[in-house]
């Protein structure tokens, strides 16, 4: 299918412009211009062309950026899957890694090619980063209806978001950073009846600690627990901790390592998200999960429509974000990857309630904190830089 | 087969008459080879120069990359023990596994040149090569299996001391892993140094009274230089640049400069950063790598 994209000040955008302005019917519209303009004429309007009576010609596939794993297997399962039965668009998976294809995006976008995915899922610095650096088309709700039902604790504060857009990409479910023990060589009840982070210092915890590389997920933890200025001096106030913590710390790696860990107990503690957990329980492994006295890091991961796409993959790009986005998606999802739906009308797993690693009461959900976007976005470096330093 | 090598000498041979006289260098056909390596040589000269670019931007956290010129990565990269730390921790490291893997390397390969048996000559030749068709990453995984807290070697420990210790995640974890991916590369380097130097000349020293140390030192050694000088550069220069052995035996707390790099070009995007990291490690690599012909080579390859 024909693509053509219209600029701001071309003469075909003053023409539409002027259309619009006369009030010309929409139908009649679309009638005269044919299918010359296609779907970018929609896309630039910001309307639905299925509002317009029509829909963008169906790719064959959508390539996603995904993770591989139990977090792969979910969002194939609960998203792609139904997404293919329905529109019959093959879900293709790039099992690149979140960073690398950071850069491999960003290069795409310097270089004005085509960038590698259609759909980027991503940890949230990164999806908010490659939007500050225009690489991701801002969502809206005419074409992801469903961002609606997001909860007010998943919603972007647009003070810090790029442009003010209120949805520079799509929120997808919260996890919590946790920590995550083999519950036949740890025992947090040893340290007191509510088990805090400080009590991960412990001279007794000598090489018993796994962390994330860099200290990913854990810095402001860290910082919050013991400073006074969260979140404006994350970087100060988590060096002295991370200084301390150092001797206890066996292993530094990312999720491969730190399931891998876990399920052959060579590391009994680990500071991971609660669906390495998971995996690692799926082999075998005795695991506990629990969140400190102090309460712990939530974070979103999220999706993101890459730009220079053609405008039709752009179209059917955000009705998979919009189905990602479904209550009912959003229930089987979460339960596979062990998070908590992030929209209203879902229902979180009865295996999760009681566990704050997957908060979802008030009570529990007090005990989140999280970074706003900017902040997280414009020092996460430095943090990764500082603790490198300290542990490498 | 020799047909067709005939075939592609005379199309070249055509081509070549395509020239005119004035452009066709005399003598000198073979140079025309020459060509792609140039142009290969050339895009890591461009790359180079991209990176020497880039050394002196400005970093931004939100946009990556704002024009310079700075000496501020410069100046973060020497200011500061850690990274002199690393270059030196990835200096020492190797030397080290060079250095062993040519004294572990340099017997093995001097019997599969020396072994009668033409079967224990290739099995000893196959067993060599079998390592290459595993990837590094499993080879480093499969590590676990032998050093992990419930691995081969500690319950071993454990029968004799009643401890487990800490094998996993340490400097002497990435040593031991690194030599055995460097091993086999040296056995392969050194093997047709040793083929060159026929046995007869070691029957002839012997002949004029030389024992066998005497015989090493002054007729093998030296003659077999240029296979320990190849299998030197290699080794040291795939130690150098390591990454997956570091990262998955270091277990993060005993990070080469490989790492490093990687990290500030795709977690932190510090690309400025790792321009400037890049050069001075090519930098101290070319130094070490110039001493490696300068004091080990031989003939040619003597700097």
């Amino acid at each position: 299918m024909a693509s053509l994209s219209i600029a701001p000040g071309d003469q075909i955008h003053k023409e539409l412009v002027m259309k619009e302005r006369k009030n010309v019917s929409r139908r009649g519209f679309l009638k005269a211009l044919g299918g010359v303009l296609g779907t970018s004429a929609f896309a630039w309007l910001g309307k639905s062309p299925a509002a317009f009576g029509s829909e963008p010609e169906k790719p064959d596939k959508l390539t996603i950026r995904a993770w591989g794993g139990l977090w792969g297997e979910g969002l194939d399962e609960a998203v792609s899957k139904p997404f293919t039965d329905q529109y019959g668009i093959e879900i293709e998976y790039d099992r690149t890694l979140d960073y690398p294809m950071s850069s491999k995006l960003i290069t795409a976008q310097r270089s004005g090619a085509e960038p590698p995915v259609d759909i980027n899922w991503t940890v949230p610095a990164l999806g908010l980063k490659e939007s500050f650096m225009d690489i991701h088309e801002p969502l809206n709700t005419d074409l992801v209806p469903n961002l609606k039902g997001i909860v007010d604790k998943g919603k972007y504060d647009t003070a810090y978001t790029p442009n003010n857009e209120p949805w520079p990409v799509a929120p997808l479910y919260f996890y919590t950073v946790t920590l995550t023990y083999r519950t036949d060589m740890f025992d947090p009840e040893d340290y007191g009846e509510e088990l805090s982070w400080k009590s991960l210092w412990d001279d007794s915890l000598r090489d018993q600690i796994g962390v994330y590389h860099e200290g990913w997920g854990t810095t402001p933890i860290f910082a919050k627990v013991w400073g006074e200025a969260f979140p404006n001096n994350i970087l100060e106030a988590s060096t002295e901790p991370w200084k301390k913590l150092k001797p206890n710390i066996a292993l530094v790696g990312d999720d491969p390592e730190h399931v891998s860990a876990l399920a052959e107990g060579e590391t009994p503690i680990v500071i991971t998200i609660p669906t390495n957990a998971l995996e690692a329980e799926s082999k075998g492994a005795p695991i506990g999960i629990t969140v400190p006295a102090e309460g712990t890091l939530g974070k979103r991961d999220v999706l993101g429509v890459a730009k220079n796409i053609p405008e039709n993959k752009k179209y059917w790009a955000m009705k998979y974000v919009n189905r990602s986005l479904d209550p009912e998606t959003q229930t089987k999802f979460c339960e596979i990857i062990g998070t908590v739906p992030i929209v209203e009308n879902a229902e979180p797993a009865q295996k999760y309630l009681e566990n704050p690693a997957f908060p979802t009461s008030d009570k529990q959900l007090e005990q989140i904190f999280t970074v706003p976007a900017k902040v997280l976005v414009e020092n996460q470096g430095s943090w990764f830089d500082r603790v490198a330093e300290i542990i490498g | 087969m020799l047909a067709l090598k005939n075939r592609f000498f005379t199309i070249l041979d055509k081509l070549i008459d395509c020239i005119p006289d004035a452009m066709k260098p005399r003598g000198k056909t073979g140079f025309i080879f020459l060509i792609p390596s140039l142009a290969l040589i050339g895009l890591l000269v461009w790359g180079v120069g991209f990176l020497l670019w880039y050394s002196f931007q400005i970093f931004d956290p939100l946009y990556l990359v704002e024009p310079g010129p700075t000496l501020a990565n410069y100046r973060r990269l020497f200011g500061g023990l850690f990274y002199w730390k690393l270059l030196w921790r990835t200096t020492y490291v190797s030397v080290l596994v060079t250095a062993l893997a040519l004294l572990l390397a340099y017997p093995y390969a001097y019997l599969v040149t020396r072994i009668r048996s033409s079967l224990a000559r290739k099995t000893l030749i196959v067993l060599s090569i079998v390592p290459f068709t595993i990837g590094v990453i499993i080879r480093a995984y499969a590590w676990l299996i032998v050093m992990g807290k419930g691995g081969l070697l500690n319950s071993f420990v454990f029968l004799i001391t009643g401890t487990r210790i800490k094998l996993m995640y340490t400097g002497g974890a990435v040593i031991v892993g690194l030599l055995q991916i460097m091993i086999p590369i040296a056995i392969i380097e050194m093997i047709p140094a040793f083929t060159a130097v026929g046995r007869d000349m070691e029957l002839a020293a012997e002949n004029c009274g030389a024992n066998r140390f005497r015989t090493f030192l002054y007729v093998l050694l030296p003659l077999s230089r240029p296979g320990i000088t190849s299998a030197a550069l290699v080794t040291f220069t795939l130690t150098f640049t390591s990454y997956a052995v570091p990262k998955f035996l270091g277990g993060g707390q005993f990070d080469l400069i490989g790492n490093q790099i990687y990290q500030q070009v795709f977690r932190t995007m510090n690309w400025p950063f790792a321009g400037a990291l890049s050069l001075v490690a090519l930098l101290v690599a070319s130094v070490l790598i110039y001493s490696i012909f300068h004091f080990i080579g031989h003939g040619e390859l003597r700097m």
